[in-house]
């Protein structure tokens, strides 16, 4: 099997329910984006690295903890 | 095992590829405009989201070790994390200063502007080879 065999399996075992995911939102939404979505979609970028990383810590925590 | 990194932006490509993939005529430019736009954002996210898990876990480990073999690695991790907030940023001022031109470029079917295309790959190269 070629590394790019193996990279695309394991996009898809990590990523595919995202994918599949969004294969259902774009087939159940053909409409064009309203405003609210681009800002939302916008907005999705500005997490702050702290937040993220205070995220992760959180989220690790409960893991030990689980 | 493969790097999860590679993983994403094998992902990333694949997913930048399913709106035309998925989508027939009837779809508007701008809903898959928009698809192409949220991959890229949804792709960074990850990385992201990788990032921290590995930043949070070493900090544990670091934190485990004998003080005196701390001290060097605390600092080490410290200058990554300098590096990737840095590059986070300037992802976050070039998509942000250029989300209507965003918008444009992909619903005209261009590509994503130079400035913010060039901030995502540095955030996903440097997080990919940080984590080494």
């Amino acid at each position: 099997m070629t590394t790019t065999t193996l990279l695309i399996l394991e996009a898809l075992i990590r990523y595919g329910p995202l994918v599949g995911a969004k294969v259902q939102q774009i087939i159940a939404n053909p409409k064009p984006p309203t405003e609210a979505e681009w800002n939302a979609l916008f907005a999705e970028a500005t997490i702050s690295y702290d937040a993220g990383r205070m995220a992760a810590r959180a989220a690790l925590e409960a893991s030990k903890n689980a | 095992m493969i790097k999860p990194i590679k993983a994403l932006l094998c992902f990333m490509l694949l997913f930048a590829a399913l709106p035309v993939a998925t989508t027939g005529c009837a779809t508007p430019k701008e809903r898959i405009a928009f698809n192409a736009v949220s991959a890229t954002i949804t792709g960074i996210n990850i990385g992201m989201k990788e990032w921290w898990t590995y930043v949070v876990k070493e900090e544990d480990r670091i934190a485990a070790l004998p003080a005196l073999d701390r001290g060097t690695l605390a600092a080490d991790l410290l200058r990554k994390e300098g590096r990737v907030m840095e590059a986070y940023g300037s992802y976050q001022s070039a998509i942000r200063s250029s989300g209507v031109a965003v918008r444009i470029a992909k619903s005209n079917g261009s590509p994503l502007p130079q400035d913010v295309q060039e901030a995502v790959i540095h955030v996903l190269t440097l997080i990919r080879d940080l984590q080494k």
